[in-house]
């Protein structure tokens, strides 16, 4: 079954990079413009102990912004659905505020907080909070009208419909909003590092981009996919170990 | 003076400009099964989230077990099972004890057998089917040791065969613990064969038509319904919601 699933993409990857490296060989183009999958496999290998340096570094702040993000997000999301009057004032604008691209904001958050780990962190909190906030906001508010006449018929307070209905309602709609955060979290780290950075992937790529080397910004390119799906799959793994039953209708 | 379980007085109710409930009183008395039946839309359901303190009453008095009523005073049991699909079937039998203060596990176990649930108690709602979760959304009720159940159409879901079932099962399980019950359903042949007393309630604003006591034996036998006095009964009633001329 998981092999059905996997087999087809994994031939289309595989023959995609067999047609890469033929189209490279056979074109004999620039190695600086266009590196055939070899020479990038070789290139990763000739620097590995610089990028494994970078690839922690750029995880450590991933793992560190995902975690403020999606602390920020269900803060927000929980304040929201508490307070119906914070809800009306602040949930369209918090839509509208996602129009502003993060890029176009960072530079002004290297102004205020300097070339440290703050304004990095902000980037990737401004990533991921809002998927986490609108997926949790959504999942608190459609719990189950009857579950919930049940519980105050039997005497449930607020805060009992709140953590016995509504939160464990929430959790599947949760982990949407945190696997969207989770791929946008390296993203943000990324575009961070490119600000100013001493280390990191992002760094890296800054730096072999003046210097041309194709080869490399691949690898770089690769490393941030691989984190990418890492933590995803985490997230994946939590979600497995806390949904349980099924939801829905 | 024995104190009822449930004493409705002059009630009345309505959605704003619509009367739903127009002066009604009934009783249920501690260990009696009555039912209210009447066409769907009457205005039953509504009762019942007068009864649970989910609605204020515009008009009357609703005491439960001698005390006004408000939440927290009755072990209800609506027309879907409403289980929660993230609990397993034991944590959701508990969950109106857990409101209450200590969820009791054990007993839900034991309960859970007695009730023909063995080996489920850590399955989900949806591994269950329909019949066996409105046993759990019963047993849920039972548990949270209220004098007074109040039952919605709990079997209005079940395919007829399942439904037959059911009511042996739980008059069965009545019987054996003869708590005060108020069953509301649309169904004339089930609140017969299961009650002590039927009220026949109107089309809305909902009236009580006629308060019947059914004179049937306990423990009630199945085959009861094929007795010539209890389709006498069901004609009856049967005319009365459906307005025939008797």
């Amino acid at each position: 079954m998981t092999l059905k699933r996997v087999l087809p993409p994994a031939i289309t990857l595989i023959l995609l990079i067999a047609g890469w490296q033929l189209y490279t060989s056979v074109s004999g183009v620039d190695t600086w413009l266009l590196p055939s999958p070899a020479d990038i496999g070789e290139a990763g290998l000739l620097q590995r102990e610089a990028l494994t340096d970078h690839t922690l570094a750029t995880a450590e702040l991933t793992v560190y912004g995902f975690g403020a993000g999606v602390a920020t997000g269900l803060l927000v999301a929980v304040l929201l659905h508490l307070i119906p009057v914070v809800r009306a004032a602040v949930y369209p604008l918090l839509v509208i505020s996602q129009n502003v691209p993060v890029i176009a904001i960072a530079p002004l958050l290297v102004v205020w907080l300097g070339f440290g780990l703050a304004p990095k962190i902000v980037v990737i909190i401004l990533v991921c909070f809002f998927p986490v906030a609108v997926a949790t906001l959504d999942g608190l508010r459609r719990s189950d009208p009857l579950i919930a006449d049940y519980l105050l018929m039997s005497g449930a307070n607020r805060r009992q419909l709140f953590t016995k209905l509504q939160w464990p309602h929430a959790l599947p709609t949760m982990f949407s909003g945190l696997k969207i955060a989770a791929t946008y979290s390296v993203f943000g780290a990324i575009v961070s590092e490119w600000l100013g950075a001493e280390k990191g992937i992002g760094q890296y790529m800054m730096i072999q981009k003046s210097a041309f080397r194709a080869d490399r910004m691949f690898v770089a390119i690769g490393i941030v996919i691989v984190l990418a799906l890492v933590i995803f799959g985490l997230v994946v793994l939590l979600e497995k170990l806390t949904v349980k039953g099924r939801r829905g209708d | 003076m024995v104190t009822e379980a449930l004493s409705v007085r002059d009630l009345s109710h309505s959605f704003g400009d619509l009367p739903v409930i127009s002066d009604i009183s009934l009783t249920v008395a501690a260990g009696e099964f009555v039912s209210i039946v009447g066409p769907s839309g009457s205005g039953k359901s509504t009762l019942f989230h007068l009864i649970g303190g989910l609605l204020t009453p515009a008009k009357g008095e609703i005491s439960v077990n001698g005390v006004k009523a408000r939440r927290g005073m009755i072990g209800y049991m609506p027309q879907q099972p409403a289980l929660m699909p993230w609990r397993t079937i034991e944590a959701n039998v508990v969950l109106s004890q857990e409101i209450r203060g200590k969820a009791d596990r054990m007993q839900a176990r034991e309960w859970l057998a007695r009730v023909g649930l063995d080996g489920f108690a850590r399955s989900y709602p949806h591994q269950l089917s329909g019949g066996m979760q409105q046993r759990v959304a019963f047993l849920r009720a039972l548990l949270s040791d209220q004098p007074l159940l109040c039952l919605d159409e709990p079997f209005s879901a079940l395919d007829a065969m399942t439904r037959l079932e059911m009511h042996r099962w739980l008059l069965d399980i009545w019987e054996a613990n003869r708590r005060a019950v108020l069953f509301v359903t649309h169904n004339i042949e089930e609140a017969l064969l299961l009650s002590d007393t039927v009220y026949v309630f109107s089309r809305r604003p909902a009236t009580i038509l006629e308060k019947v006591t059914v004179p049937f034996d306990r423990p009630r036998r199945d085959d009861v319904v094929d007795d010539p006095a209890f389709v006498k009964l069901r004609r009856r009633l049967t005319d009365l919601l459906t307005g025939a001329p008797r």
